[in-house]
Order: structure tokens, then C-alpha cells, then sequence
């Protein structure tokens, strides 16, 4: 299940969008080759906060040196979703055929 | 004597004080046995008798007007002591800062928000109703949800982004405010809230770019009262009217809250991060990208040329930023991108079409809009000129700083977005808009020098009066009346399902979810509305409901905007007197400012559009972006 299909089950439920809202699925449902992006995407963004959040401590606190240590990792998983998620967008646009 | 006035610094004024402030040259008379001085009593005294005399007559001037609207806008409304009220307001501050140090820093901003009152609700007073068509189109946005339709993301651009029209669904909901009186209060409750994180700051920069150490001594030094200065640049110099009802307008009140606690970190803790600035600065960025793309793309372009020039010592940040932008732009807004594609295509890779859409096309139509956009220009073009000056003269005397530092860096993250700005040819206005809190904060960084202080103090009460020009310049257009404003209420509450073709904004402004809309003088993209345009409304549109009446709307804001944009003065009463004798064509409805036809398409007028005009004239409410100013 896509990222988007999660937000559209979540909104629809709230209320916010009507049921029969398909938010335009057509254009932006995932390429078989990218079914992976939309769970990693919403990952990636909690996982980066947490890690932003981990490096204000005072670097006395044991969080502090954790994320430290996980930055760079982190920071290379992110890229891969920010260039994918790129790429995808600029397949949509029609800047990549 | 000098060693008893010093020590009464600084708990009470003194003549020390005004000689260091203002110098010899101010000395009223100077005789052999005694001085007599300008004192701090009366300057203070003749600032606040300044104030009195420049707001009776800025509100008398509007008290004794009449709307009177013409090709330069409101100004004609207005009469010559008005615009006299409004340059006396600048100097009474300028009467405060000859008090040097101890000028009342309240003071000033308590005028630049008489000034922000009277200007913001001059045209409110005179119209009596809510000026800038795009709000209501803006409102156009919130009525689906506020009827329970809720977000319909593939109809409305901004429901891919759409916190503004929950939010403002929920405030119409919870107070029962009428939509037309949350529009009208709309810009000037936002520009009201923009001085506030904007003071913040100012006063940073203005501290930390006008004086060394100045935070850790008692004395009150001059950029301490030289900020308000910066809040004076932005009233008069901001004629983009971008504090209309928009999401654009919320966004920005983030953007600058983001932007004061960014100096924040930049200026007084060295670029390091704390726990408290890395919430704020996620969470408004966050809140910027549920509202408004343009503007999270104008923080992303900040925080990489602050992340290059090491001024903010967080590099994980302008990923982390990256990644949430990205992936609600992808997960989310697809739809948006997947429908304006041709658009982005055409606006990012053909240069020629971008300098003509962002710069040539904004001086065209009648001469009076011509020049209009020239003065805009020009007064842009003043802000940059006084700014970079402001910037030399600190450089040169005091060497960097990082305010200076951190206001170029800034500059230049806009400026490299900028191009961003895709729709409508709003580059000029975007960059003016985003630049403004640092133009004025670097506009003031050289207020210690003397000379500068009274040039700057100039160049505002110079360009208050030509703000009316440069922020009601257009409202031959943008003012809506009430004979409109009740051609709308018909068309919304009285028509079927229906496609209306001109009037606008009647059919975006409420019902929206059972309206179709085109703007009858943007018609066809970049090419002007013909006659043939109205008498065959499917000649060039793709409607999304081909099964709905559609309706021609003939409107007093069409005429104007057909005259200002496009110099075409007479088309509008060209088309009605064709539209009347023409039996396909029966009024429905009619005021002085409106008719509205119903239209029975003879068998062979209709015929369906091509790809390339259906996709040149869209499908859904995308002209509602693509407006002229």
C-alpha cells in the first residue's frame, strides 16, 4: 500500500476528504520499480526528525553521541529517498521520459 | 559640566546626549554666554505634535472622500492633505531618532502601525467591501470544505496544500464570521501580525549590525532604536498586496516566524542549534509546506546558501527540510504537478517565455498600468539601491558582521529560487516580498552614520504617499463592488450546476464544488479573450461538466481588467452590445456592474477543444494563479 493510499484512508476517515476522493491516484500511484518508496518516505522523515532532534542535546547525553554516530547513514538512506522521490516528480512533470 | 551630564547617562536625557546624538550643526542658537539646544523634551513633544497633526489629516482626508477610481488607482479618491498625513507619520519618527539614544523605540512603531491602520484600511473605508479578486477565489478554496464537500485536490490547486482553506473553514465555522467581513480585515490583521516577528528581526540584525557589544552594556546604543527603521522600509516599500486572503499570505507569517528564530540562531548563538530552535524551525517548516509550495521551496533555497556559507552549523537540517518537502510534494500534491506539467515545462526551460512572462508583460496594457509597473519597479529598485548602500557603508566602516553576513547569504537563497516562481509571471513580486525583511534589516545596518540616518528617514517619507500608487495602483480591478459582489451571490446561490465563462471571480468564490469557472480576459492562456471567445465559450475550454448550462458573464472587473492589462477600454461594451442582440444569448440577470446571460449553444458553435487548447486552458481553477497585478 502506497504512502498516499495511507494518507488518503487516514483523511477520509477524519472526514477531511470525501470518500469517494481519489486524490488523483492515476498520476501519482508508484512505478512497479518504485513500490518501495512511499513506506520509506514516511520512515526516512520520522527517522531524520528524530535524528535532528537527537543532535540538540548537549553532547554529554548519551542521544547526542547516537546520533552522531547515525548521521552520516541517515543522511545517505534520506538522499536516496529525496533523489528517488525527485526523479519520480520530474517523471511526473515530464522533465524525464 | 560635561562630567555632570555624563553621569546622568543614561537615566534621564541630556544635552550630552543630543550633542552625541545629532552634533553641533543642530544647535538652535549659539551665543557667548549660554546654548540653546533642541532638548529631549522638545523634540519628544514636537514628534508626538507631529503625530496628532499627520493623523487628523490622513483621517480626515479619508473621512472627506469619495471613491474615485481611475488608471492609477485609488489615488485620485484622495486628497492632497491625506498623502501630507502620511509623509508628516515617517518624519515624527525621524523627530524621535534626532533624539539619538534615547529616541522611544515604542514610539516609532506605535507610527509605523498608525501608518499600516490607515493606508491597509483606507481602501476598506472607501469601498466597503474586500478588495483583490484573487481573495475570493481564495475563499473559493475554503467553501468546499466548509460545506462538507471536503478536499477535491484534482479541482483546486491549493487543496494539495491545503491547511489554508481547513484552518480558515474551521475559524468561519467556529465564530460565524461572514466570509466577505473575514476578507476585508484579512490583509490588514496580517500585516499587523507580520511586524511582529518581524521587529524580532530587525532588532537582532539592527543590534548586531550597528554596534559592537552592544547587548553587554547598560548603555542603550543606536541600533537599539534604529530597528523600527526597518519596520518603517517594509510598510511603504511592500506594494505587492500579498497579505491578501491567501495561503501565501499564511505561509508568509510563518516564513518570517521562521525566518526570527533562524536569525535568532544565526546572529546571537553562532549558528548552533538547541533543542527549542530545531522544534521551531521543523515544526513552522513543516506548517510552511502544508500551506504554500513556493514559499517551502524559498526556505529550502535559504537554509542551502546558509548551510554553504557556514553561517548555520546544522547541515543535516537542509536535508531533513529536503526530505519533507519532497515527499509531500510527491505523495500528496502529485496531483498539482501531474495537471500543471505542460505549464512547469514551458516556465522552467524556455527562457524567452520566462523574461517575457516575469518581466516584459508586467509594463504592458494602458499606459497608466505601464507606468504603475515602472514605479514599482523603480521603488524596488530604491530598497535594493538603499540596502547595498546601507551594507558598503558598514562594510567599509566597521568591517562584517554576521547579520550583514547572514542577510547576504539570505539574499541569495531567494535569488536562487527565484526562478521557481513559475505561474502567473509573479517573479518580481515574489522576490521583493521574500527579500523585504532582509532588505530592510540590512537597509538599516549603516544607521549609526549620520548622513545615511537622514537619507534613509528621507527615502520613507518620500515613498509613504507613493505606496497609494504602488499598492492601489491597480484597483480600478481590484476593487469589487457591492452591484458585483451581488452577481456573485446570484450565481451561487441561484444558477444550477453550472459553467460560468467571465465575471470573475463569481464562479470561484462560493459554491465552487458545483461551479465551473474561466476568466473571460485570461482566457487562453497568454492570448487575449476575442469576441469569438464569448460568443462560443467551448471555442477554447475544455469543461471539466460538458453536461452543465454554461453562463457568460459580463462584469465591471472584466472591463476594468480588459482596460488596465490589456488597453482594450471599450471591448467589454463592444461584446454586450453583440451578446444583447444575439437570440443564443438571454440576461438572466442584471445590474449595473453585471449581466449574466444564459447561452443556448446553436448545433454547430460547439465543438470540442483540442489537447493543446484544452491543456492551455485548463481543466480546473488554475487561472485563479495566473493573475495580473
Amino acid at each position: 500500500m502506497s504512502l498516499q493510499a495511507v494518507a488518503v484512508a487516514v483523511l477520509s476517515f477524519a472526514g477531511v476528504l470525501p470518500p469517494h476522493d481519489q486524490r488523483g491516484v492515476d498520476a501519482v500511484a508508484a512505478s512497479d520499480s518504485l513500490w518501495w518508496l512511499g513506506p520509506l518516505s514516511l520512515a526516512a522523515v520520522v527517522v531524520m526528525v528524530l535524528l535532528e532532534l537527537g543532535k540538540s542535546l548537549p553532547p554529554e547525553r548519551q542521544l547526542r553521541r547516537l546520533a552522531d554516530r547515525a548521521t552520516k547513514p541517515l543522511v545517505a538512506v534520506a538522499l536516496i529517498v529525496v533523489l528517488s522521490s525527485g526523479y519520480r516528480l520530474a517523471e511526473i512533470i515530464g522533465f524525464v521520459q | 559640566m560635561s562630567r555632570e551630564v555624563r553621569k546622568l547617562e543614561p537615566s534621564r536625557p541630556s544635552c550630552l546626549a543630543m550633542t552625541e546624538a545629532i552634533g553641533p550643526r543642530l544647535t538652535i542658537f549659539t551665543g557667548a554666554r549660554f546654548q540653546l539646544r533642541p532638548t529631549d523634551e522638545i523634540l519628544r513633544n514636537t514628534s508626538w505634535g507631529l503625530l496628532a497633526f499627520a493623523v487628523t489629516l490622513a483621517v480626515g482626508g479619508v473621512a472627506g472622500s469619495s471613491l474615485r477610481l481611475d488608471g492609477y488607482g485609488l489615488a485620485a479618491s484622495l486628497p492632497p492633505a491625506y498623502f501630507l498625513g502620511l509623509i508628516c507619520l515617517p518624519l515624527a519618527s525621524g523627530i524621535q531618532w534626532l533624539r539619538g539614544r534615547h529616541a522611544s523605540t515604542t514610539a516609532i512603531v506605535f507610527h509605523v502601525v498608525l501608518f499600516v491602520l490607515i493606508v491597509w484600511l483606507t481602501p476598506l473605508l472607501l469601498e466597503w467591501t474586500p478588495r483583490f479578486r484573487t481573495s475570493y477565489v481564495n475563499f473559493g478554496y475554503v467553501d468546499p470544505v466548509l460545506r462538507g464537500v471536503g478536499l477535491l485536490p484534482d479541482r483546486f490547486i491549493y487543496h494539495n496544500w491545503p491547511l489554508f482553506p481547513i484552518v480558515m473553514a474551521a475559524v468561519v465555522g467556529a465564530t460565524g464570521i461572514s466570509p466577505t467581513l473575514l476578507m476585508a480585515v484579512f490583509p490588514v490583521v496580517m500585516m499587523l501580525a507580520y511586524l511582529v516577528p518581524l521587529g524580532a528581526i530587525l532588532r537582532t540584525i539592527a543590534i548586531h549590525g550597528t554596534g559592537a557589544g552592544d547587548d553587554s552594556g547598560g548603555v542603550r546604543s543606536l541600533g537599539q532604536v534604529a530597528w523600527p527603521a526597518g519596520l518603517w522600509l517594509f510598510a511603504v516599500f511592500n506594494w505587492t498586496s500579498q497579505d491578501y486572503f491567501s495561503p501565501q499570505a499564511v505561509a508568509y507569517l510563518f516564513f518570517i516566524t521562521w525566518l526570527a528564530v533562524l536569525v535568532h540562531v544565526v546572529v546571537r548563538r553562532a549558528g548552533v542549534l538547541t533543542l527549542a530552535t530545531t522544534i521551531a524551525l521543523l515544526g513552522l517548516f513543516s506548517l510552511i509546506v502544508l500551506t504554500h509550495v513556493l514559499t517551502s521551496l524559498e526556505v529550502l533555497g535559504v537554509l542551502a546558501a546558509l548551510t554553504a556559507a557556514r553561517l548555520l552549523r546544522r547541515p543535516t537540517m537542509i536535508v531533513t527540510c529536503g526530505l519533507i518537502f519532497i515527499v509531500w510534494q510527491l505523495n500528496v500534491a502529485g496531483p498539482f504537478f501531474a495537471f500543471y506539467a505542460d505549464r512547469l515545462q514551458t516556465s522552467l526551460l524556455d527562457i524567452s517565455d520566462f523574461v517575457r512572462v516575469n518581466l516584459g508583460s508586467r509594463v504592458t496594457g494602458s499606459p497608466q498600468h505601464a507606468q504603475i509597473a515602472e514605479l514599482r519597479i523603480l521603488v524596488t529598485g530604491i530598497l535594493f539601491a538603499l540596502a547595498g548602500f546601507s551594507v558598503l557603508v558598514r562594510l567599509l566602516g566597521s568591517g562584517r558582521s554576521r547579520s550583514v553576513m547572514f542577510g547576504i547569504a539570505f539574499l541569495f537563497g531567494i535569488a536562487f529560487v527565484a526562478p521557481a516562481s513559475v505561474y502567473g509571471g509573479e517573479m518580481l513580486i515574489r522576490v521583493l516580498l521574500f527579500s523585504l525583511p532582509m532588505l530592510a534589516g540590512l537597509a538599516v545596518a549603516a544607521f549609526g552614520t549620520g548622513a545615511y540616518r537622514l537619507l534613509l528617514v528621507a527615502a520613507i517619507a518620500v515613498m509613504a504617499p507613493i505606496h497609494i500608487l504602488t499598492h492601489y495602483g491597480n484597483e480600478l480591478h481590484d476593487y469589487v463592488s457591492p452591484n458585483e459582489l451581488a452577481g456573485f451571490e446570484f450565481v451561487s446561490s441561484s444558477l444550477p450546476p453550472a459553467n460560468i465563462f467571465g465575471g470573475y471571480p463569481a464562479g470561484n468564490f462560493e459554491n465552487t464544488a458545483l461551479l465551473d469557472a474561466r476568466n473571460s480576459y485570461l482566457s487562453r492562456g497568454v492570448l487575449p479573450s476575442g469576441l469569438e471567445d464569448f460568443l462560443n465559450p467551448t471555442l477554447h475550454h475544455g469543461w471539466s461538466h460538458k453536461d452543465w448550462p454554461t453562463y457568460i458573464l459580463l462584469s465591471r472587473g472584466d472591463e476594468a481588467a480588459m482596460e488596465l492589462f490589456q488597453n482594450r477600454p471599450g471591448f467589454m461594451s463592444e461584446v454586450k452590445s453583440v451578446l444583447d442582440r444575439d437570440p443564443a444569448f438571454r440576461v438572466v440577470y442584471a445590474n449595473p456592474d453585471v449581466t449574466i446571460y444564459s447561452w443556448q449553444p446553436r448545433a454547430s458553435s460547439s465543438r470540442p477543444c483540442g489537447p493543446v487548447e484544452c491543456a492551455v486552458a485548463g481543466t480546473r481553477s488554475v487561472p485563479s494563479m495566473a493573475l495580473r497585478r
